[in-house]
Order: structure tokens, then C-alpha cells, then sequence
């Protein structure tokens, strides 16, 4: 029988302990016809007999914990394994211990064949402890439930074997979109945007969406011709947020290669869809173009220096790298990511985030909302998004103690929720602010964008901001802005037309341009106005959505007479 | 004094996010090595802000608290 063995180490070849030994004597106890893939190694061998390719060597990049490192080596294996390794006769996929369980479980998914997992001694018996430990035992477990057949190979003993499941109905897509924001799981202007953008697209082309659910919303669905496919993300244990994002992306290749999927294109968004995306692109031989929304490098003002930035940047710069074509969403973000990833020029494509204006349209506050926000004598400064450091909400709380030392009539309504959230609370506190600073925590998108049609002005003190999409919404609800000077912010926000610009980490000139358009409601009335003719002209959906299909097809056309070909172009 | 966001992101790496998955609370303070009092202050904290639900010697993370530790990746 045709077996691919699936090995983290492999005696003589790769030795860590006794498991090195014990893989070569299952392997050779297979007889002819079988072949290992050894995870990390370069090379390619012959054992015996026993053909033995290398599953590629990991990036350098330092990581925290095993778990973290086995993610690595499993997400280049994925990438490296069509250009290495030949699947004609291969009927089975072994996979040794958790680590050649994971890689083999993903394989035996894009080969269609079954899946065998080896265990030689459970992470249980070896006795382990604390998060790495809970998260290798979740991994086993994991793998148990989802093998076709469970050899415990120091026993001699098979403890499960079933009916052979893993050929599914083909999915079909002309363009896959992955990312992990989505609803249910919607965390900033990532999540708006990519939901606008399928929607669209899903009108002009059969489209998908690969992404994570939340705790009981982890369904599929079809809608028309847009497939949405879920996986839940917390169906591992993890070690942290790194592992955490590795881990859902490992399922997401699951999922995807479980439905078949052939798209024409992938289109990925963000890091935390990269590993996924770079793996389904060699395994599927697909094109993938990615949209980077914001970088570490851009947050952290060029210093990337914690083993969680070098990761993430990596992941970027990955993204890129494999990208045909990279989306940003300012020219702000276009230098960005030029110089923080060395990419041709030509490679990168600015296209604005857009705004559904017939949504954002269709909600009116109701009678006496604006109760909940503000007394009828205050006027309304409106913010919205995370309370992390780079949206400068602590700057607008200073503003917000600057400009209520000279007037009582201002109400600050701050919505969103963050890490920033109980220490804002505390400065808010602390000036004697209670009762003119509020914080809602997150709305729901009707209820934000009825609150913002009752400022009176919208602000967005950012010190970092790829483009701002709470500033098209404010230019939607015709409201005047004030916005730091800043990234995307000050091409969108035409000074002194649109709104006011100010200096960054400047609370004074804050409250001084909220002040001015608080004291000449006609300015800042005119100056909503032209900001809704301004968002209806430049950033409609329907026009973003029709230039990227066109990208789309540019890239196929280049794709066609590309010659790229993979080992595993036999496969289905 | 046990930071409680870190108790937040222990339980997001335990994958303890509804009544199913909960952990039990003296499993938590044994990973991250903190005395009971100090948890428990910590995550009457968290409960406050609603972003922990405590059934009886149990935890788990609510979907405001799992939300935000999504959007330390923003």
C-alpha cells in the first residue's frame, strides 16, 4: 500500500529522541511503496529503500513556544510539498505524533485520501503542564476525532478506524476571499470592508469567504451566489494570540480543502489570513492577490522588535512577497508598505475603502435617542473605534478636558471598546469628567451609525490610520470631521472643505478646531454637506468593487501564460 | 496585583468561551501561577465589565471579552 509517512523526525536523518527511531522502524515495517515526508529537513534521501523528502526548512524567525514552532514547519511544509513531493500511488497519509498528524491531516485533505494517525506516547503520559501542555493534549484529541484510522504504535493496537469520508462535494467559486473578520467576527474597518466587497462581488461572480464564527455561529451558509464558510476558532487550544491566529488558520485550510475548493483566484486580507492563503495558493496552484489593511510596521512606527511583531511582520512581508497584486487603501499606505516589505512599485495598487451609502442611509435615529447620548442643550462630539493607542482616544479625552474648561455645553460620546478601555475610564474619571465623557462601549453598526447622524461633530484624533473608515461614515451622515494629520486621514478629510485637520498627540488644537465648528454650526453644516458630495463621488462600493474585478482579471490573464506548474497538478 | 487582561488572554488560549468549554477557576490560577484572592479579584473585574461569565467554579469568556482580544490585532 501506497503510505506517506508524515515524520517531525526520522533516524538517522533527523534525531530530537527516541521517536526518531521508533518512526523509522514503523516505516520500514511498512515495506515498498512508501515514502516520508520529514518535517524541517531540506533535503531528500533515500533510507533503506524509502524514498525521503524534505518538508523545507522554516523561516528564521523567533518563535515563543513548540507550539508556535510546529505551526511554522507546518505551514511551509503545506507551501513546499507540491514542488517536492509526487503523489501518484500515495493511498494513505500517516501522520507521526501531533506535529505529522496536523501536516499529514491537511495533506490527506488536498489528496484525497485517508488520514492515519500515529500516537506513540500521549502528551498525558509525558506528563506535561501549563498552556503548551493543554494545548498539545487539545491538538491529539483533535486529531483523533478527525482520523480515519488511530494506530497506537507502541501497543501494536488500531483504537479507531471508520468508513472513509473525505470526498465532499466540489465548492465552486471563481474567487475565495479569506479573512478572519467576518460577521459574526467583526472587529474594526477590516471586517466592513471585506463584507462590502464580497457582497458586491458577489453580484458580478460566484464568490466565497473563508473565515471564523464566535461560539454557536460557526455555520456556513450559502446566500445567492456568495458561499461563506466558517470554521471555529477555538476548536484548538493555543498558547497565546500568535498561536491562537495559527491555529484558526490551519482549520481554514482544512475547511477549504475539505469543500473542495477550486477557486480562480484567492484574495487574502491582513497577516492573520496569510498563512492560509500562501498555503492554498501552492497547494491549489491558484493566484492570490492580497489587501493589506495595515501593518505592523506602520503601528509600530518601524520597530519590530517583540517575538509577536517579528512574526507578524514576516507574515506581511510572506503576503506580499506570494501576492500578485497588493491592494492598500491610501497613498499614505502605498509608501508604507513599499518600504517596509521592498516590493516593486508596480505590485502595489491604492483602492480606497468605500461605504455602502443605501445602508448607511436606511437608519434614522428614532424619537428621543439622542436622549441616551446627550442633554438637549449639549452638542454632540462623536468617536468611534478600538480603544487602543494608535486611535488616540486618551488624546480626545484630553481634548475633552481642555475644551470643557472653557464651556459646559459639549458632550463627548465615545463608542467602541479596546485594551484602552478601563484605563480611559480612569483618566475620565480623574479630571472629574463622569458626566460629559460617555462611554457606550461597541455598537452594533445601526445603532453607531444612528448615533453619528446626532453629532454635531465627528472626531478622529489617530496617531496611526492606513485610511479611517469612520470618516467616510461621518462624511456619509454629512457631519463635519476633525482628524489628526495623518495617514489616509488627510487625503480623505479635504481641510477646511470636508473638516479640519490637526496635528497628532495635539489635544489643544483638538479642542481648538472641535471648538470652531461647535461655535459656527453654518461652517460645520456646509462643511457636512460637502463631505457627503464628496463620499458619493469617490467612494461608492459599486466602483471600488468593479476596478478590482478588473484586477482580477489582469492577473488571471498573466496567471494563464505564467508556466508555473506543481507536482500536484494531477490532482484533482 | 494579577493583571486581568492576562487572565483574559489565558482564557482565550484554553479555549474556555461558552458554559461547554469552561474551566474551572483553580485550573486557571495554577497556569498562571497566581493566588486564588488575586484571581478572584481579578475576574470580578472582568465580570464587571462583562467580558467574564463565572458559573459556579467555572469561566469562561463572554463574546465582548473574546472581541476584545480581537482588537489587539487592529
Amino acid at each position: 500500500m501506497g503510505v506517506l509517512h508524515v515524520a517531525p523526525e526520522l533516524e538517522p536523518i533527523k534525531r530530537v529522541g527516541e521517536l526518531a527511531s521508533w518512526i523509522r522502524e514503523t516505516v520500514l515495517k511498512e515495506g515498498g511503496g512508501s515514502k516520508v515526508l520529514l518535517l524541517g529537513y531540506e533535503g531528500r534521501r533515500n533510507m533503506d529503500g524509502v524514498e525521503v523528502v524534505g518538508g523545507g526548512a522554516p523561516p528564521r524567525i523567533p518563535v515563543s513556544d513548540v507550539l508556535e514552532e510546529a505551526f511554522m514547519e507546518l505551514f511551509t511544509t503545506l507551501a513546499e510539498a507540491p514542488y517536492r513531493l509526487d503523489p501518484k500511488g500515495v493511498e494513505v497519509v500517516e501522520g507521526h505524533e501531533w506535529r505529522g498528524g496536523l501536516a499529514a491531516y491537511l495533506l490527506a485533505k488536498r489528496l484525497e485520501v485517508p488520514f492515519r494517525f500515529s500516537i506513540y506516547t500521549r502528551e498525558e503520559e509525558r506528563g506535561g503542564w501549563g498552556l503548551v501542555s493543554e494545548a498539545v493534549k487539545s491538538v491529539e484529541a483533535f486529531l483523533e476525532r478527525e482520523a480515519d484510522e488511530v494506530v497506537e504504535r507502541r501497543g501494536g493496537r488500531v483504537s479507531k478506524t471508520r468508513s472513509a469520508s473525505w470526498k465532499s462535494q466540489r465548492l465552486e467559486c471563481e474567487v475565495l476571499h479569506i479573512s478572519w473578520e467576518y460577521p459574526p467576527h467583526m472587529v474594526g474597518g477590516l471586517g466592513r470592508a471585506v463584507t462590502s466587497v464580497v457582497h458586491r462581488l458577489s453580484g458580478m461572480m460566484r464568490t466565497a469567504v473563508l473565515t471564523i464564527g464566535l461560539p454557536g455561529r460557526v455555520e456556513d451558509e450559502e446566500k445567492g451566489s456568495l458561499s461563506v464558510l466558517r470554521v471555529d476558532p477555538f476548536a484548538l487550544k493555543t498558547t497565546g494570540l500568535v498561536s491562537w491566529v495559527y491555529a484558526f488558520n490551519a482549520l481554514m485550510i482544512a475547511k477549504a480543502l475539505s469543500k473542495a475548493t477550486r477557486p480562480r483566484l484567492l484574495h487574502a486580507h491582513d497577516w492573520l489570513s496569510a498563512p492560509a492563503a500562501v498555503a492554498l495558493k501552492h497547494l491549489l496552484r491558484v493566484p492570490l492577490v492580497a489587501t493589506i489593511h495595515a501593518t505592523e510596521h506602520g503601528r509600530s512606527r518601524g520597530s519590530i522588535s517583540t517575538l509577536m511583531q517579528q512574526q507578524i511582520h514576516y507574515w506581511e512581508w510572506r503576503l506580499t512577497y506570494e501576492a500578485w497584486k497588493v491592494f492598500v487603501c491610501s497613498e499614505s499606505m502605498r509608501g508604507e508598505v513599499l518600504a517596509a516589505f521592498a516590493l516593486p512599485r508596480d505590485k502595489v495598487i491604492v483602492l480606497p475603502n468605500g461605504i455602502d451609502l443605501e445602508s448607511f442611509d436606511a437608519y434614522s435615529p428614532a424619537p428621543g435617542e439622542r436622549d441616551r447620548y446627550a442633554l438637549p442643550w449639549e452638542k454632540i462630539v462623536f468617536f468611534a473605534g478600538r480603544h487602543v493607542y494608535d486611535k488616540g482616544v486618551d488624546v480626545l479625552i484630553e481634548a475633552a478636558r481642555v475644551l470643557l474648561s472653557r464651556r459646559r455645553d459639549a458632550k463627548f460620546v465615545v463608542a467602541g471598546d479596546g485594551p484602552m478601555r478601563m484605563h480611559l475610564e480612569w483618566l475620565t474619571r480623574s479630571y472629574g469628567l463622569v458626566d460629559k465623557v460617555l462611554f457606550t462601549g461597541r455598537l452594533p453598526d445601526d445603532a453607531l451609525y444612528r448615533a453619528m447622524k446626532l453629532a454635531d461633530v465627528v472626531v478622529v484624533p489617530s496617531r496611526y490610520e492606513p485610511f479611517g473608515i469612520v470618516v467616510l461614515e461621518a462624511m456619509a451622515a454629512a457631519k463635519p470631521v476633525v482628524a489628526s494629520r495623518v495617514g489616509g486621514l488627510s487625503e480623505i478629510v479635504v481641510e477646511g472643505e470636508t473638516g479640519l485637520l490637526v496635528p497628532p498627540e495635539d489635544p489643544v488644537a483638538l479642542a481648538s478646531a472641535i471648538e470652531r465648528l461647535l461655535d459656527n454650526p453654518e461652517m460645520a453644516k456646509e462643511m457636512g454637506s460637502r463631505g457627503r458630495r464628496r463620499v458619493e463621488e469617490l467612494y461608492r462600493w459599486d466602483k471600488i468593487v468593479r476596478y478590482m474585478r478588473h484586477v482580477y482579471g489582469r492577473v488571471l490573464e498573466e496567471y494563464a501564460t505564467s508556466g508555473w506548474r506543481t507536482l500536484f497538478d494531477s490532482l484533482p | 496585583m494579577l493583571d486581568p487582561f492576562e487572565l483574559l488572554k489565558t482564557l482565550h488560549a484554553l479555549a474556555a468561551v461558552d458554559e461547554g468549554r469552561a474551566v474551572e477557576v483553580e485550573k486557571v490560577a495554577s497556569i498562571v501561577g497566581a493566588p486564588s484572592g488575586e484571581i478572584e479579584e481579578a475576574l470580578s473585574v472582568l465580570r464587571r465589565m462583562e467580558y467574564v461569565c463565572i458559573s459556579g467554579k467555572k469561566v469562561y469568556l463572554t463574546e465582548i471579552g473574546i472581541m476584545k482580544i480581537s482588537s489587539l490585532f487592529c
